[in-house]
């Protein structure tokens, strides 16, 4: 049997990388909630916040911190571009949902061939943003670039429900993804919610990939991985309820640490499969339902 | 009007006819999307450099030879299209494949009843009845195994646990490390499968670790190494990770983060300076290397020294029996010759389509960015 510092450590193994799917699954909820869309280009967004901070990082005229911003600013542009010039034109097609989550997967597959182009097929990665030795209690260590991605997650996250909590901003979000014609005989920009919609749901998907890469790698093959399991997550959590997104995100890393440790690492997707299919049959609507039903 | 319209089109029709019989076809399936293209992009740029060079002091048989690389995306099901297109439309005489595994076997039935040879990055298709067109160029696992035993067993590393991918040579390396480890005095602890695409490894790690690993081996090339050994270093533990072949760009990744704790069979063409000058038998690799470096500057050629290798086995083999027929050009790739490629030394005969028969590598590691020899 374990003992318990080990299984502690993967308590918070699975924390760390559950974050990181809470971010890439807060990014599915906005977009849902907003325009009724499963964005399967999500995982690119991680992506390309990897990629456009080593990029700019590489060049050696910027700090990290600095880089982050650009590619998280950069990656948030994309996100508003994909809504200005492909899901806006759909919408006002009134075209079918199933083609609009097909026009999700044909950018997500442009961007990656983009980046393989441009960038190459190389793996790339920078240095975690706190170096040095990984704290340590007892048997447990947490290590520098975990403690950011955790801190980071729950920051964003409070100020994502303050978002549609106590801004006119959010409110009118929220307003479009209950009924966008009320909303707009309310005089609220439709439109200009759902860019800010895409543009936030970017924004981090690239915060999710800058916090990721030091501890692995990006590469423009990564992005199918963060799609299907984010989607797992937000499916779990609630596909309409960033917050729930979130909780989901921690759950499906939590399941896939445990799986390791009471199963085996070839298990853990099944596990977490197995535990989605439950959610499916019991609870639809994920654990958290929809922003919308609050 | 239409007389020179149709005097046009005859034209162009007889260009292109004379352009098709100018060249040889290769064709070439490889994965250069996917989750092997970091693998098969170089291999694919080997094959293609080595056909520059061909063209260059006249082809074969008085003709140049044209490299037909097509993309099968990492997917066994499209190899199997891409191997129909290559084989039924661009008439290849050979075939000279990526390193999926699973892709290869997928077309072997086909390319053997089309009687084409085909030289391949991966293992051997696994019928039997498939192996009689197929030779290949990866080396056995017992290699890199064995190397990375006896290093364990040098430094008294007895405990080991494994990481290794889905892939069927991952697989192979790792039936044959779970055979040769008695051998070796060695205890496996664990083995962990992982996913190439796999975000955080650190669960593996922390099992392995408890279940008391000294050491981690590593099946399966990628940059999945690089999440391993960043797991190490997160997690705080002391375990060396000894490393499959690897690319120097995943190396370097690698080493960075855990110095010269992380370990690899390098390959000739990686450790060529810190081997004797002068030798005859790296004079190939030299060569090889000296036209790499100029199109690709410090880019790694690990893998594309392999396609090189390939295609200069045909090559070789056409120019022997004079003709591009399948069956004399398979007899003569047969015949028992030792061909001392850029990647290593070569030989094929009828009852053995393994290139690699010695052991091609070194243990190597990184130091300051430099690779350097384990001691």
């Amino acid at each position: 049997m374990y003992d318990m510092s080990t299984i502690l450590q993967f308590l918070v193994n699975g924390i760390g990388i559950g974050c990181i799917y809470g971010l890439v699954a807060i990014g599915f909820a906005v977009i849902f909630n907003a325009s009724g869309i499963v964005n399967f280009a999500q995982g690119v967004f991680v992506m390309l916040g990897g990629i456009f901070t080593y990029v700019t990082f590489k060049t050696g005229y910027f700090p990290l911190w600095l880089c982050a911003v650009i590619s998280v600013m950069a990656t948030a542009a994309i996100g508003a571009i994909f809504q200005i010039l492909i899901v806006r034109p759909l919408l006002k097609k009134r075209t079918a949902l199933f083609m609009m989550i097909l026009a999700t997967l044909a950018v997500a597959v442009i961007l990656e061939n983009a980046v393989l182009h441009l960038v190459g097929d190389r793996s790339f990665s920078f240095p975690p943003f706190s170096p040095g030795p990984p704290f340590k209690w007892g048997g447990v260590v947490l290590d520098r670039q975990m403690i950011w991605i955790v801190t980071s997650t729950v920051v964003l996250v409070g100020l994502l429900v303050a978002l549609y909590r106590y801004t006119l901003v959010g409110k009118a979000m929220k307003a479009c993804a209950i009924n966008p014609q009320v909303a707009s005989i309310l005089s609220i920009p439709v439109q200009k919610m759902l860019v800010y919609s895409f543009a936030l749901s970017a924004a981090l998907g690239a915060v999710a990939g800058i916090l990721i890469t030091p501890t692995q790698y990006t590469a423009y093959h990564i992005a199918v991985p963060f799609s299907v399991t984010g989607f797992v997550a937000a499916l779990i959590g609630g596909l309409g309820n960033p917050f729930g997104a979130f909780v989901g995100g921690l759950i499906v890393g939590l399941l896939q640490s445990y799986s390791v440790l009471f199963f085996s690492a070839g298990y853990k997707e099944v596990v977490t499969f197995s535990v989605l299919l439950l959610f499916l049959f019991v609870r639809p609507g994920g654990l958290f339902g929809s922003l919308v039903e609050d | 009007m239409r007389k020179l319209l149709g005097a046009t089109v005859a034209a162009l029709l007889t260009c292109t006819a004379v352009h098709a019989q100018e060249t040889y076809k290769v064709g070439s399936s490889v994965g250069l999307s996917g989750y092997i293209a970091f693998i098969d992009g170089p291999w694919k740029d080997g094959i293609a450099l080595a056909a520059d060079a061909i063209n260059q002091n006249g082809g074969i048989l008085g003709r140049k030879i044209e490299v037909v690389a097509e993309d099968m995306r990492s997917e066994p099901a499209e190899a199997v299209t891409v191997a129909r297109k290559l084989i039924n439309s661009d008439k290849v005489i050979a075939l000279i494949n990526g390193c999926s595994s699973a892709g290869n076997a997928a077309m072997a039935a086909l390319v053997a009843r089309a009687k084409i040879p085909m030289m391949l990055c991966s293992i051997l298709p696994p019928k039997t009845e498939d192996h009689k067109w197929a030779f290949s160029y990866l080396p056995p696992p017992v290699f890199d195994v064995e190397i990375r035993y006896a290093h364990l067993q040098k430094v008294g590393k007895k405990k080991v646990g494994i990481l290794y991918d889905a892939t069927p040579y991952s697989g192979l390396q790792k039936r044959t490390a779970e055979e040769l480890a008695a051998k070796y005095g060695i205890e496996i602890v664990g083995a962990e499968q992982f996913k190439p695409a796999d975000a955080d490894m650190t669960s593996y790690l922390t099992k392995l670790d408890a279940a008391g690993a000294q050491a981690i081996i590593k099946m399966g090339s990628g940059p999945a190494t690089i999440t391993a050994v960043k797991a190490i270093k997160q997690l705080g533990l002391s375990l060396p990770l000894l490393a499959s072949t690897e690319d120097l760009d995943v190396v370097r990744g690698a080493a960075a983060a855990l110095g010269d704790q992380f370990i690899f069979p390098g390959q000739r063409t990686q450790v060529l300076h810190l081997l004797p000058k002068g030798d005859a038998s790296v004079k190939a690799t030299s060569e090889f290397l000296t036209l790499w470096k100029a199109k690709y500057g410090d880019r790694d050629s690990t893998w594309a020294a392999r396609g090189w290798d390939a295609l200069q086995t045909v090559v070789v083999a056409i120019r022997k029996v004079n003709t591009v027929d399948g069956t004399k050009v398979l007899a003569a790739i047969e015949d028992n010759s030792s061909l001392g490629g850029a990647s290593g030394d070569l030989q094929f005969s009828p009852d053995n389509h393994l290139g690699v028969r010695t052991n091609p590598y070194y243990l190597a590691t990184m130091v300051n960015g430099k690779v350097e020899l384990v001691q």
